[in-house]
């Protein structure tokens, strides 16, 4: 199977993906690679945000940025779990057929458009975030969530916010694209009710993406 | 024995003599007066009246005594008369003068009288008596002829300017319209020497500005008895001629006169110092607000003490016009002092002292100041110290707030308290910066001795690096990359529209 014909011409991918017995070991390999992409980006960024804190935190951080990195990683494997839970739940209203498996085998290949998306913005945001000087917050600062959350938005450059926000939105509709197709041929759904079963996690999950960078800005 | 008698009788023979050749009398000696009194000068009137016919007649004078040739100044002592008949009266007009300093003596000076009969040579003399008494004199006189409307204690200046001693003197003050003697208006004086002084003490209500006088009488008495000349008259008989002369006892005088007073409104000069609290040891400028309530006049000031540079100024004001003059004074002890002035202005002078005080001063400055920025929250430490030479009471030091630095609790302000000259204290203070801040403005309150309130304002600087994240992290955008997201954006939305439109 051609893997780009996945991200150009998700129909005909899909289609051929059906007629074939299902696997889910191509789906678990993209969203692992999405999963440690998305915990390596997780981890510059905290590395660069945890700067703000006390020198004398800085140890136990480093713990926490160890956690923070082996969560984000198993929450990219969660959220196709969910993604696919809910979008199979839904098709569910529109009477599809087809396995749980197939479901979440097919929602897998949605997150290669993620994967794209990560290759451009973690440079990018390596880039930038190894540029920030910071100067650490005091003990009674930290303990004021609104000049931690003031500090954070004010060493995010605006060009990384900008640049995540566009390829992100990017990426959404890119997943929509291919997760309508997938859920088509996952549960024998009609073009539209496939594209409203995709559309109401892929909202859901994209605005959450959108609100936790806007709020940077 | 035989010697003696030979003298005897050329004694006798010389007595004889005399007795024979005596042909005139010295008839008057006459200087119309009782008694001469010091540096006058005096007509003497000799008359003599020969028994026989005479010639060559010349009267002429000598003090008698040493005493004499020193106090009396002869000035015309010679006077020629010519021939005389029998009992014809022969008159010399002489002039003296008494000197000033002639003390009261009976001096003695010698008249004589040279003629010629039958071609012999002839010379009489007699010594007169002549007293000198001096005479008091005295005369009041105003140490100060200038007046203010209202209650005036002036001093009148009596002083004997005669020769001789003043007894029971008595000074009486009349009222005038417009003055008005309080208290006793008569001074009374037991006696006064010649050339001596005292001082009448005379309080005057003055009621209105402009010029008047108040009349005086004075009356005292000679120690002796001033018999002048006032009256002669003479009756000629067939062969008698008589003469009365009639005299004036002078030893009682009794005087008036008049003082004028200047009458002017109750300041001629109104003084007033513009800052009369000035810093010790500090170069300070005293200025002195003058007003002129006379009459346009030039005033010049004159300061006796502490100036630094000119002590003397001059300006020019017109009546009921106010002008400063401003010296330089520099004063190196605490307290309140007295500077002397003098005013002079149109032939017056005043006097006065300027009352000023002089205090320390605080000074205070901010040493060892540390800025600790941690992104947005500023924590300034440091010491403020007083330089001066004040104390400075109640020091508060706080931030001010602005639009873009909001002072933070509780060290918004730190309370110092009272800093002593050469003392210091600590303070720490807390602010929040919004945008762009390069300094941050205190406020610095404290009282000074005298509890008045003094604000002054001082600026910490900030490392505007250290604080200013937003403008290294996230200030400028960088388009190229956020159109290379741009571009993929649209890739993928073109990638989507031409599977929608293949498909169809």
């Amino acid at each position: 199977m051609n893997i780009i014909e996945a991200l150009t011409n998700p129909d005909t991918f899909f289609k051929k993906l059906s007629q074939k017995e299902i696997s889910l070991k191509e789906p678990f390999l993209i969203v692992l690679i999405f999963s440690i992409l998305i915990a390596i980006s997780a981890y510059i960024s905290t590395s660069i945000i945890y700067k703000i804190f006390p020198p004398q935190y800085q140890q136990v951080l480093a713990f926490t940025k160890i956690i923070a990195l082996i969560s984000t990683f198993i929450g990219g494997i969660v959220a196709w779990l969910i993604i696919a839970g809910v979008m199979h739940l839904i098709s569910m209203a529109f009477k599809g057929e087809g396995s749980f498996k197939k479901t979440l085998s097919f929602t897998g290949y949605g997150f290669l458009p993620n994967i794209i998306g990560a290759l451009i913005t973690i440079p990018i945001a390596y880039y930038y975030l190894s540029q920030i000087h910071i100067q650490p917050l005091t003990i009674t600062q930290m303990q004021n969530p609104m000049i931690v959350q003031e500090v954070i938005k004010h060493i995010i450059p605006k060009t990384l916010i900008y640049t995540n926000t566009i390829i992100g939105f990017a990426v959404t509709i890119w997943n929509l694209y291919i997760w309508t197709y997938a859920i088509k041929y996952a549960r024998n759904l009609t073009l539209k009710n496939a594209f409203i079963t995709a559309l109401i996690p892929t909202v859901i999950f994209g605005l959450y993406q959108l609100y936790s960078v806007l709020k940077l800005l | 024995m035989k010697g003696l008698k030979k003298l005897f009788i050329i004694f006798i023979f010389l007595f004889i003599l005399s007795q024979v050749s005596a042909y005139i009398i010295f008839k008057n000696f006459d200087y119309k007066a009782q008694y001469l009194e010091p540096s006058k000068t005096y007509d003497l009137y000799i008359t003599i009246e020969s028994d026989k016919e005479i010639n060559d007649t010349v009267i002429y004078i000598k003090p008698t005594n040493e005493i004499s040739k020193e106090n009396i100044e002869i000035i015309k002592g010679k006077q020629w008369i010519g021939h005389l008949f029998p009992y014809e009266y022969g008159v010399a007009h002489l002039i003296i003068k008494i000197k000033p300093n002639a003390p009261n003596y009976d001096y003695k000076i010698t008249v004589y009288c040279n003629y010629t009969k039958d071609d012999q040579q002839y010379s009489e003399n007699r010594i007169f008596t002549l007293p000198v008494r001096g005479k008091a004199n005295l005369v009041i006189e105003t140490t100060k002829n200038m007046l203010n409307v209202g209650n005036n204690k002036i001093l009148l200046l009596l002083t004997n300017k005669g020769t001789g001693t003043a007894e029971n003197i008595k000074v009486e003050f009349q009222n005038s319209n417009n003055l008005i003697i309080l208290g006793d208006n008569t001074f009374t004086l037991s006696s006064l020497n010649s050339g001596e002084s005292t001082y009448i003490p005379l309080t005057i209500f003055a009621k209105k500005e402009g010029v008047y006088s108040i009349n005086y009488k004075i009356s005292y008495k000679n120690p002796y008895n001033l018999l002048e000349l006032t009256q002669k008259s003479e009756t000629i008989n067939e062969d008698s001629k008589s003469e009365t002369l009639t005299y004036q006892n002078k030893n009682t005088v009794e005087e008036t006169g008049i003082l004028t007073f200047n009458v002017f409104p109750n300041e001629l000069v109104s003084i007033n110092i513009k800052n009369p609290t000035i810093t010790v040891g500090k170069i300070e400028n005293l200025t002195i607000s003058i007003r002129n309530n006379y009459k346009d006049s030039l005033f010049v000031v004159q300061i006796g003490k502490y100036f630094i540079g000119d002590d003397q100024k001059s300006i020019f004001i017109k009546k009921g016009e106010a002008k400063n003059l401003t010296f330089q004074i520099k004063v190196d002890k605490e307290g309140v002092i007295d500077i002397p002035i003098l005013i002079y202005f149109d032939n017056n002078q005043i006097e006065k002292n300027l009352t000023i005080n002089v205090v320390g001063k605080a000074d205070l400055v901010l040493s060892g100041v540390d800025v600790e920025s941690s992104f947005n929250e500023i924590k300034i430490t440091g010491d403020i110290d007083n330089i001066g030479t004040g104390k400075a009471k109640s020091v508060l030091i706080s931030i001010e707030k602005t639009k873009n630095i909001i002072p933070k609790k509780p060290y918004e302000n730190y309370f110092v308290g009272t800093l002593n000259p050469d003392d210091y204290g600590s303070f720490e203070l807390h602010c929040q910066i919004n945008g762009n801040v390069s300094e941050i403005p205190l406020k610095i309150t404290y009282r000074d001795e005298d509890n008045n309130l003094i604000t002054i304002y001082k600026a910490v600087k900030i490392n505007r690096e250290s604080v200013s994240l937003k403008t290294n992290n996230s200030g400028g955008v960088n388009y190229l990359v956020v159109g290379i997201a741009v571009i993929f954006c649209m890739g993928v939305i073109y990638l989507i529209y031409r599977g929608f439109v293949k498909k169809k």
